[in-house]
């Protein structure tokens, strides 16, 4: 039981996990999109709009912009303890967008024109455009943010993909292929490198190392070379891959996932305790 | 081949090699079809029929009415120019502003511009004054040349608030958009042959709807077991014989009849029984005395003759002609039926055929608005009779502007088209311009509706006929009672405007025509004909004369028309079967024609130069139609074409017999039909069911939206433009007004939540903004003022005001009585304050108390809504009152019932959201929008959808939008290959894992994207619920109806159930209980029911007064009902009264 390697590339992680239990791993994909927390809009107080959006649609585009949290989960208390409360100290931080055209044909408002109150707190893509404003058309709008949760809106959720995969087993008998020269076609149109192994050992299994989307293999199997290829999906070799959106470095996503998964199994063991089972 | 060797002797541009065809490619076909649509917009059909009402009907309406006789000896009035100026808005103080159509729109008011007349009055037969007088005002249809904001630069019109690419062809009637939809009508004036219905007299007959401007009349000549024929007309009760008529007609002789119907021996022949029939009456006077002997009974002979020649010459063939002078072409035309009737029954001509459309005719916008203000002038010249009439009985001098009632044009013009009740009797000509979506208004402009009776089954008239190819479309059609009568027309389509036919008889009568009369003449005289075998040339109908070799003429008239000699509307044909040729050439209105690439030898006349000139804006579309390059043929000619679908048709043996090349295949779809991709792929009734839903699509309905005031409407917020195209689409407007989103689709079942028909969308996609929609209502009202000095008053309604709503109703009126912008609302609110003096001034002084109540007329926030005032739009009517529309707006995410369709007749509601971390996900992370169960395809075959989701992964992956035009499509096998060049699976499926365990799915999902539209079922709109609540007057059962906040029905079989299961409580309670119970004393010695004396508190029976025994008994109030109104009928129920069994 290990892992066996991470790999982190900008904004994307991926690691490889030996003999963990796929109930475990899956826990932690799902806790990464639902439960890990970062800032974003919560709330916004219209001063002005004339702009050709709606108010709300405003809002749920300036909801849309991930903010950078790496500090504010440190900083700012967690969603549960802010949810009922109104005045509370170290829940909210606010920022600021007030921009007017008032000459140019057309002014585009990006996340780079909000002013943040929290200097920790700023929209880590500054080119996403926000609206477009025509002659005489202003907004100024108050922004109100707070850390949340993907589970309550998956604008709070800090990655874009977590996925959990298999690593995929390939058995390949030639012999037993109705068309070998079609299936090692289509076979190498998803791999060269699998086609010349496959029709260099004939027979054999391998475990596919580096992949990136398994389908054409499988359309392979189904297909072309029905009876010769058989994909198998490895049980204790799993790979986690997430994208962050850049609110929370990869690192810190696992720290905070794994973190909440730790805290919900103590919270399991406690009730557990509790109820005098252990 | 021998092709080469034939082009050789034709012109040097056909003279070219097959593979030199190869710049008629389906790339630049779809170019001549695009310029085809570009420039004649998509309205172009009601505009040409507006313009040319306008430009020339007006005008000759006026003069049909030309003279008007006064009553006053030596008196009357002449109708000479009229003039329509610019439209105006005539305000309360009497000025006169220019509108534009926006205003218009917002203000309530029609768009209308004032038409002047000259009248002069002509007195002892000199013209003694001459005036322009303003005589009301005629609708103006938006874009028509009567519209002055028609031409401007899309920059312009967004100035004045218009939507640039709006493509008019609709009327602005008191602030609503109302479409004159095209009626299809047989065609007039031309004679169709039909077999007469089994077991009747009548073996075969031939039938004629006679009509000019005001009149239309049928008639029928039948053809009798006995070989005699008769007639019958609207102006002659019962049947005439044929010969009667005709020597009424001025044909005395049998020789005169028999040579006026036909010149062959044979068909003469066949006349025997008919002239022997009438040998009794043989000349015009005793013919005539006939006739009048059926309308004027009992009169003298002289009177008879007289009423015979006034119904002849005025209720007989009306269209030609109502004088004297034309009773002999009206026995030629009679002639030519009872010709055509006996050719029939000779088996040398087949019977007509009713449903083809060179046999229909549309009336267009033009022409409804014709007949109406045919009928409006007859009224406004019967009123200018009659004032002028009582005002030379009270003095001698007036003026005609003080005598000339404008009104009575303007209204009758202006109700007709509010309420679409016509001339006629027929309703919903007019109907409310459906604004849901651009494809929705789109498709109202270019309906075509058949009044056919709708009752009548008539399956072969709702039937796909042949001869619709490329004029309607072969899909869009609503299903149920108006299946195949609603129609709509196809992209390439024109419908004539009609052209004078006297000029085209000029031209065609020197091209060989020996005239009807002159060939009779000859043949009478050598008593045999050489005419007999020649063709017959019939133009819009009527029977002209003769040509020695009928298609030769056709020709030459085609290449008269090629080269532009005659006008480019007349279409002719030459149809011959066994001994009858005939040549119809047309020239009348409202045939739907369609434009061909005409082939010379099998080649293309159009070049590749053409093409290229085309493609660089150089030439136009009509440019090539000049150059005869390209024309326009009607249903009729089409039955003398041979048309190749494509290129490649041309390059098989044989080609040399096409005559024209299709110009684009897709052409063939209506609007509707031209969004579905693949449409080729899939069932066709599906692709009728994507047509019927594509007007259900929210959308973009308009550029205009935030500043228009629609009743309702839906506006999407991130309409997207398909990945999956096909060529129309941007032509039509659709890439630029959408009304969907590319959606994440996979096809699986997971949770079980999608099954039969439902949809899972992923709930994280919702909250990014997927398919997210606004809808708007607006509330109005008018602060009016009522005869009496009384008027409404838009304020907040104080307390003492009759029907008082309570304060908290009125709290967000501002003091002005009208809400604020942003401020949100919940139904029962007040948007409107306003308050409105007593209806009737009596109401209040019986009862004594305070003779000036007024009562709370505000506006509240409709039962069940919400949202947030969006604006506020604060003007004036043309009476100068007040008028105020608040609009209120409503955030609506999709939720679980909320409808959804493809693009392939696949339609659903919402089974569940699941969030991002519980659905299915791809190895690259790609988690769908919506899943759709698998079931949904096998029994449809809706194979569109499954390729259309493979074509938008393919345009996902490649950053390429894919075209998917029916027939002319990329090949499938090239968007596989693609997918499989991105590394994906070609059959679009790609191994996913459960987002709730983790683990790899057993089989690989197809997973692609497809364009998903958002329908206006949305159940917030609809769902409702009842505990208590408000109860009709009448009856005292709860209201029907979520609006009135009503009761659900517990209907019939409901009622059944319980029955069935002997649960007698539980249906006392359903019915009685919950319903309209109530307590009614009822005499137990008479059984008659009693009433309630307040003063005495005792209960009185109507027989026995106070000494009656009353007891209270608990009945529906309904059942009371129908107790008291057999009362009113005189039946005298009676109730036995015993005591309750039970308990």
């Amino acid at each position: 039981m290990g892992i066996q390697s991470i790999s982190v590339d900008g904004e994307t992680a991926e690691i490889r996990f030996l003999d963990v239990p796929t109930e475990l791993l899956s826990a932690l994909r799902r806790i990464i999109i639902e439960e890990v927390p970062t800032m974003a809009v919560d709330n916004v107080l219209v001063l002005e709009n004339n702009s050709i959006l709606h108010d709300e649609v405003l809002a749920h585009r300036l909801a849309m912009i991930p903010f950078y949290s790496e500090k504010a989960v440190e900083k700012y208390s967690s969603p549960e303890k802010c949810i009922e409360c109104t005045q509370c100290e170290g829940c909210y931080t606010r920022a600021f967008l007030e921009v007017s055209n008032e000459d140019s044909d057309r002014r585009v408002v990006y996340a780079k024109d909000i002013r943040p109150e929290d200097p920790d707190v700023y929209p880590v893509i500054p080119d996403i455009p926000i609206i477009v404003l025509g002659k005489g058309q202003k907004i100024s709008v108050e922004l109100e943010l707070r850390l949340g949760r993907g589970k309550e809106h998956i604008k709070w959720s800090p990655v874009s993909i977590s996925v959990l995969l298999s690593v995929p087993l390939v058995e390949f008998d030639i012999s037993a292929c109705q068309n070998s020269e079609d299936c090692l076609k289509c076979v190498s149109s998803f791999s060269e490198e699998l086609s010349k192994i496959i029709s260099k050992k004939k027979k054999g299994e391998l475990k596919l190392e580096k992949f990136s989307n398994t389908s054409v293999l499988r359309f392979c199997e189904d297909r072309p070379c029905k009876g010769c290829i058989k994909v198998n999906y490895l049980e204790n070799e799993r790979i986690l891959r997430f994208e962050s959106t850049g609110s929370l470095s990869p690192k810190t996503i696992i720290d905070l996932s794994l973190k909440t998964l730790r805290e919900k199994l103590e919270r399991v063991d406690r009730m557990m305790d509790e109820i005098g089972v252990s | 081949m021998s092709t080469d060797q034939e082009a050789s002797t034709g012109p040097a541009e056909s003279s070219k090699k097959p593979s030199e065809l190869s710049f008629l490619n389906e790339e630049n076909r779809w170019l001549l079809a695009r310029k085809f649509i570009e420039e004649q917009g998509l309205s172009r059909q009601h505009l040409d029929s507006y313009n040319r009402f306008v430009g020339e009907m007006l005008q000759e309406i006026v003069d049909e009415q030309g003279e008007v006789e006064l009553s006053v000896k030596d008196l009357k009035f002449k109708l000479g120019k009229l003039e329509v100026l610019k439209p105006v808005s005539r305000e309360a103080d009497g000025s006169e502003i220019e509108i534009t159509p926006f205003e218009a729109r917002v203000r309530n008011i029609t768009y209308a511009a004032p038409m002047y007349l000259e009248i002069s009055l002509v007195e002892n037969g000199i013209e003694s004054t001459k005036e322009r007088v303003y005589i009301g005002d005629l609708p103006v249809m938006v874009k028509s040349k009567l519209d002055p904001y028609g031409s401007l630069s899309p920059e312009e019109l967004v100035k004045i608030n218009e939507d640039p690419y709006d493509p008019g062809g609709y009327f602005i009637i008191n602030g609503t958009e109302k479409v004159l939809v095209a009626q299809e009508d047989m065609v007039t004036n031309r004679i169709l042959v039909d077999e007469g219905k089994p077991n009747t007299n009548i073996l075969y007959s031939a039938k004629l709807i006679s009509s000019t401007g005001s009149y239309r009349i049928s008639i029928m000549l039948d053809l009798h077991k006995d070989g005699t024929m008769s007639v019958s007309f609207g102006g002659i009760p019962g049947k005439v014989p044929f010969a009667v008529l005709m020597r009424a007609l001025g044909f005395e002789s049998d020789r005169d009849i028999a040579y006026a119907v036909s010149l062959h021996p044979e068909v003469q022949n066949h006349l025997l029984p008919s002239l022997e029939v009438a040998k009794e009456i043989m000349t015009t006077k005793d013919a005539l005395d006939y006739l009048g002997g059926r309308v004027a009974i009992g009169q003298t002979r002289e009177v008879r003759i007289e009423r015979a020649e006034q119904i002849i010459d005025k209720y007989f063939l009306p269209h030609l002609g109502s004088s004297k002078a034309n009773r002999k072409d009206k026995g030629y035309f009679l002639a030519q039926m009872a010709s055509m009737v006996l050719e029939l029954y000779l088996g040398w001509r087949e019977p007509d055929d009713r449903d083809h459309y060179g046999n229909k005719r549309l009336k267009l916008a033009g022409d409804l608005l014709a007949t109406l203000y045919r009928s409006a002038l007859k009224s406004f010249v019967k009123d200018l009779k009659y004032q002028a009439e009582k005002s030379l009985a009270r003095n001698r001098r007036f003026k005609i502007s003080g005598i000339v009632r404008p009104d009575v044009l303007t209204e009758k013009l202006r109700h007709s088209l509010a309420t679409g009740a016509w001339v006629g009797g027929k309703t919903g000509v007019s109907q409310l311009l459906d604004r849901t979506n651009w494809m929705s208004m789109l498709s109202h402009l270019r309906r075509v509706v058949s009044p056919l009776s709708r009752s009548q089954p008539l399956f072969k008239a709702r039937d796909l006929h042949g001869t619709q190819w490329g004029r309607m479309c072969p899909f869009e059609t609503p299903e149920g009672p108006n299946c195949g009568l609603v129609k709509s027309l196809s992209l390439l389509t024109y419908i004539t405007v009609g052209i004078d036919e006297k000029k085209v008889k000029q031209t065609i009568m020197k091209l060989g025509i020996i005239s009807l009369d002159d060939a009779i003449k000859e043949s009478l005289e050598k008593g045999e004909s050489k005419y007999a075998d020649w063709s017959k040339v019939i133009l819009n109908g009527k029977l002209i004369g003769f040509v020695q070799d009928g298609e030769k003429f056709a020709k030459s008239i085609r290449q008269m028309r090629r080269k532009g000699e005659i006008h480019h509307e007349v279409n002719v044909a030459y149809l011959q079967h066994d001994n009858v040729k005939e040549v119809y050439v047309n020239t009348d209105a409202g045939r739907i024609r369609r434009p061909l690439i005409i082939l010379r030898n099998g080649k293309p006349l159009i070049t590749k130069k053409d093409i290229d000139q085309l493609k660089k804006g150089e030439k136009s579309f009509s440019d090539l139609v000049k150059e005869g390059k390209i024309e326009y043929i009607d249903a009729d000619e089409e039955e003398n074409t041979y048309i190749a679908l494509n290129v490649s048709d041309l390059l098989k043996e044989g080609a040399e017999e096409f005559t024209h090349l299709e110009v684009w295949v897709p052409g063939i779809f209506g609007t509707s039909a031209s969004t579905i991709p693949y449409a080729d792929h899939n069932q066709s009734p599906r692709n009728t069911y994507q047509s019927a839903m594509v007007k259900q699509a929210l959308g973009l309905y308009s550029a205009n939206f935030t500043m228009r005031t629609d009743s309702r409407a839906h506006v999407l917020h991130q309409p997207e433009k398909p990945l999956v195209q096909t060529n129309a689409l941007d032509v039509i407007g659709y890439n630029n007004r959408p009304a969907g989103q590319n959606a994440v689709v996979a096809i699986m079942s997971f949770t079980g939540y999608n099954i039969e028909d439902a949809l899972i969308f992923n709930k994280s996609s919702t909250e990014r903004g997927f398919l997210r929609s606004t809808f708007f209502r607006l509330y109005s009202t008018e602060e009016k003022k009522y005869p009496g000095g009384q008027e409404d008053k838009i304020e907040v309604p104080e307390s003492g005001v009759k029907g008082y709503r309570g304060i908290e109703i009125y709290r967000k009126l501002d003091s002005d009585g009208i809400i604020s912008p942003e401020v949100e609302v919940k139904d029962g609110e007040a948007l409107i304050g306003k308050t409105s003096p007593p209806r009737f001034l009596e109401e209040f002084r019986e009862y004594g108390f305070g003779a000036n109540v007024r009562k709370d007329t505000s506006v509240t926030i409709r039962y069940g809504e919400k949202g947030v005032v969006d604006s506020v739009f604060i003007t004036e009517t043309q009476e100068g009152d007040k008028l105020v529309k608040v609009r209120v707006r409503d955030y609506r995410i999709p939720e679980i019932g909320d409808k959804f369709a493809s693009r392939h007749g696949q339609k659903g509601v919402i089974g569940l959201l699941i969030p991002q971390y519980d659905m299915p996900y791809t190895e690259d992370g790609v988690v769908p929008d919506i899943i759709i169960n698998p079931h949904a395809f096998p029994s449809r075959m809706t194979l569109g959808q499954l390729l259309e989701t493979l074509a938008g992964k393919t345009a996902a992956l490649t950053g390429k939008l894919v075209n998917a035009t029916p027939f002319s499509k990329e090949p499938i096998e090239e968007i596989k290959l693609r997918l499989l060049n991105k590394g994906y699976s070609p059959d679009g499926r790609e191994v996913m894992y459960d987002g709730r365990t983790g683990e790899v799915l057993g089989k690989p999902i197809m997973i692609g994207i497809v364009y998903y539209q958002r329908l206006h079922h949305l159940v917030s709109d609809k769902f409702h619920a009842r505990a208590r609540g408000p109860v009709q007057l009448l009856t005292r059962q709860p209201t029907e109806g979520r609006a009135r906040e009503g009761g659900l029905r517990f209907g019939e079989m409901e009622r059944d159930v319980l029955i069935g299961h002997g649960t007698a409580m539980l249906l006392r309670e359903r019915l009685l209980e919950s319903s309209d119970k109530t307590t009614v004393y009822v005499c137990n010695k008479c059984g008659h029911i009693g009433w309630y004396d307040r003063n005495r508190n005792t209960y009185v029976c109507p027989v026995h007064g106070d000494k009656g025994d009353m007891h209270p008994v608990e009945m529906a109030y309904g059942f009371k009902l129908l107790l008291q109104e057999m009362m009113s009928m005189g039946i005298m129920p009676r109730l036995k009264v015993s005591d309750f069994i039970g308990e």
